[in-house]
């Protein structure tokens, strides 16, 4: 390969993941899983750096280009393998419940040991030349081990893979399932690169498909970002609109469908006596009420407004959506929940999607609506 | 160069292109700077898939290979300059604010006029050989105007920045000019980009800067859609949780500083009589009414609940934060509804955030405090008033 292309093929990759951490730092939210993605995409930007410098040094001959050659390939190394053990960490760290980035017991030691392998390996590499050697032409060659690191850090990825797989099967949070759905499909930009690699003549680029990976792993988490309300990790407002008005436009497939909207009765007046810090409680019972009876449902939950919640029930007849509702009021108002004093009552409006088509989100919004209002008016 | 090293370069940006058209298009806010933003990554991703099937038949000879190169090589350029006018569109939306493609309309006129005018001197390539030729062996040679795609293409970018800094320079929210600042600093990677291949053909990074600015572009979309709230395009609660910690964390004694709650007196009516539609207008007015006040200041604007909205502002004292919520307190919206006019007061209540180390809770609690003394005393007025019958014209009362 040309000068030229040797550079462009790793810089653009490092610089998009240079702004994306850029902005991670900025704006990521903490958490120990977040912090192990970003980790993960500043190794991937060395790794990356390093195959560029690693292609400059292509074609000298003198001694120290041979060890600095020898020095980058030994940072490639030491720093890819750690990127799939971070992947991992932040996998389970996003989908476990307790957002523990290794699971507990043996399976976290049987997890840990294969990166500490690798990396005996490639600490090893100095006295054993097991993974690569730099020949006198200053090049790179790959050595009896290399194949077995490689499988190391595809592992984690696979093993990734077959543990989202797994955990989309057995839970029933909605926000869990669609992450584990986008972790699925990691490996296969890894994959697909790799692949391309080998037939474009024998090239490395595993870590450009890397990049692909963790950028298309950002995009997911900003959009989670942009989807969710701060406070009661529901949909937002914007989130709820755009999924309104599909769901209008599409008809549903023939599908009934319910529109509930739910408005907190005397909110002003918790706000007023138990201050803002209690509204915000009472918002987060609310919304953890209804994730628990909609959750196993396919609902789709989002806060609408300050105290008004909306739930769209897919399949459900209005029977079902007014057990439901029921079901969250008794939650509500049952003896563990009621700890902190503050009572909590609501009123429930409901829009059906008619057989001629659903009308339009304004009516359907509308029309629900009335409906809690003048169920509120009766109290 | 050969096909596979072309490739390899090329296939970075054309998946990043693709991997921003399917986030945008699928999970965006839906709305004409989407719909722009959706049709530029678009684009960019066709214009690199079709530079790469020029590669196919670059410096190849077997049946058709020329005029396919002819053909490709055609479309590439006027994908190359498609992409740049998108851009300018979608800069002038942003800085106009623009909903509708109709306010558009000058600039599409005139735009799709230049593009027109080019598409036809590059159509007339094949017998001009001006802007680039194909030799005997199939391969594509540089014409003597090769330099007029790059020239369309920077002077895109260039009128791209200038209405940004046209608009950097007309706004007075602070908000608004910090998105034309970002949009004058998206330009400068493609600009570079495009200039060195320009000169130094081998440094193919025209694309990939492109791509690199579209990435950069639409991960600030995203972060401005995750500080505001989606209703009123204030900052939402979480950022004036953030915002607000960090002020106070900072502050020092120089640095005066005052916290200001408002509410919409009688909200929870609105709602009731007519319905969520209409109480969303009024948020809306609301949200007016405070950039209108306070755009041009350092102030934080933000919508804090349902119908709570806070403000954030440095001042220089007691006396002028008081000025400003007396002015508030003044305002009030008003709602064209079914023939008649309503107009809804707003209630405001301020603190100093340097008064006492306070936590953020309890700044937050002396504001709503504040605010509710002013709410009383309004609906204690109004009672009065209704008692003396008097007839006040479109009041709350009303109601």
């Amino acid at each position: 390969m040309s000068l030229p292309s040797e550079i462009l093929i790793d810089l653009f990759p490092a610089l998009a993941l240079i702004v994306l951490l850029a902005n991670a730092r900025a704006g990521l939210p903490y958490s120990r899983a977040n912090r192990v993605f970003v980790f993960a995409i500043g190794l991937a930007v060395a790794a990356l750096c390093f195959d560029m410098v690693y292609g400059l040094l292509e074609g000298e001959t003198s001694r120290v280009a041979w060890w600095a050659q020898w020095a980058v390939s030994l940072g490639y190394f030491s720093t890819v393998g750690p990127v799939a053990f971070c992947w991992f960490l932040f996998v389970h760290g996003s989908i476990s419940g307790d957002g523990a980035l290794l699971p507990r017991g043996w399976k976290g030691i049987a997890a840990t040991v294969p990166v500490l392998v690798y990396c005996a390996i490639v600490v090893a590499v100095f006295w054993t030349d097991a993974v690569f050697s730099i020949g006198s032409d200053i090049r790179y060659v790959r050595e009896g081990l290399f194949l077995l690191n490689f499988v190391f850090g595809f592992g984690y990825v696979v093993a990734v893979s077959v543990l989202s797989l797994v955990k989309r099967r057995s839970t029933v949070d909605g926000d869990v399932r669609r992450r584990c759905k986008v972790f699925i499909f990691v490996p296969v930009p890894v994959g697909c690169s790799v692949i391309a690699g080998w037939l474009f003549g024998d090239l490395a680029l595993m870590i450009q498909g890397i990049a692909v990976s963790l950028i298309f792993v950002y995009f997911d988490l900003q959009r989670e970002r942009v989807s969710r309300d701060g406070l009661t990790g529901l949909n937002n407002r914007r989130r709820f609109d755009r999924y309104l008005a599909e769901k209008c436009s599409s008809g549903n497939g023939g599908r009934p469908w319910v529109l509930a909207v739910i408005d907190i009765d005397g909110f002003k007046a918790i706000n007023d006596t138990y201050g803002h810090v209690g509204g915000d409680q009472v918002l987060k019972r609310m919304a953890k009420g209804l994730k628990h009876v909609f959750g196993r449902k396919n609902a789709f939950i989002a806060r609408y407004g300050g105290d008004e919640f909306v739930v769209v029930l897919d399949g459900g007849g209005l029977r079902e959506a007014e057990v439901c509702m029921e079901a969250v009021g008794d939650l509500l108002s049952s003896a563990e929940d009621q700890a902190d004093r503050i009572p909590v009552a609501f009123s429930v409006g409901y829009a059906t999607s008619d057989s001629n088509g659903a009308g339009s989100p304004d009516e359907l919004m509308a029309k629900a609506d009335r409906m809690m209002y003048s169920v509120k008016r009766d109290r | 160069m050969g096909f596979a090293e072309h490739v390899l370069v090329a296939l970075f940006p054309l998946t990043l292109f693709a991997m921003v058209f399917y986030d945008a298009e699928c999970h965006g806010h839906q709305g004409l700077e989407t719909k722009l933003f959706c049709l530029m990554a678009l684009s960019g991703a066709f214009a690199v898939a079709v530079k790469i099937f020029t590669w196919v038949f670059d410096g190849r000879i077997f049946p058709l290979s020329d005029s396919m190169l002819w053909v490709t090589t055609i479309l590439y350029m006027i994908a190359l300059v498609v992409v740049s006018q998108i851009w300018v569109l979608y800069v002038v939306a942003r800085v106009k604010g623009a909903l509708r493609a109709a306010e558009l309309k000058g600039w599409l006129i005139g735009e799709g006029v230049l593009s027109a005018v080019y598409a036809v001197f590059v159509f007339l390539t094949p017998w001009t050989h001006s802007i680039f030729t194909i030799t005997e062996a199939n391969a594509y040679q540089r014409g003597p105007l090769f330099l007029v795609p790059y020239v369309f293409v920077i002077v895109a970018l260039a009128i791209g920045v200038g209405v940004a800094g046209y608009g950097w320079v007309r706004e007075t929210r602070k908000e608004r000019r910090r998105d034309c600042v970002y949009l004058i600093a998206f330009a400068v990677v493609p600009f570079v980009g495009l200039v060195v291949q320009a000169f130094w053909p081998a440094w193919w990074l025209g694309w990939p800067s492109m791509a690199l600015a579209v990435l950069f572009a639409y991960v600030n979309v995203q972060n401005t859609q995750i500080a505001t709230d989606a209703l009123t395009g204030l900052n939402n609660r979480s950022s004036f949780d953030r915002y607000l910690q960090a002020r106070q964390s900072r502050s020092d004694q120089k640095d005066c500083w005052g916290l200001i709650m408002i509410d919409v007196d009688r909200f929870k009516d609105i709602n009731d009589l007519f319905g969520h539609r209409t109480g969303d207008e009024v948020l809306r007015s609301v949200a007016d009414v405070m950039r209108e006040q306070f755009g041009s200041r350092d102030a934080f604007l933000a919508r804090y609940g349902g119908d709570e909205f806070a403000i954030i502002v440095s001042c220089s004292g007691e006396s002028e934060l008081d000025d400003m919520v007396c002015r508030l307190r003044g305002e009030h919206v008003c709602l064209a509804e079914e023939g008649g006019q309503c107009r809804f007061s707003l209630s405001a209540g301020g603190v100093l955030g340097t008064d006492a180390h306070l936590g953020e809770e309890a700044l937050v609690a002396r504001a709503d405090a504040a605010m509710y003394c002013c709410k009383q005393q309004r609906s204690d007025e109004g009672a009065r008033r209704s008692s003396d019958s008097s007839s006040e014209k479109g009041g709350v009362g009303a109601l």
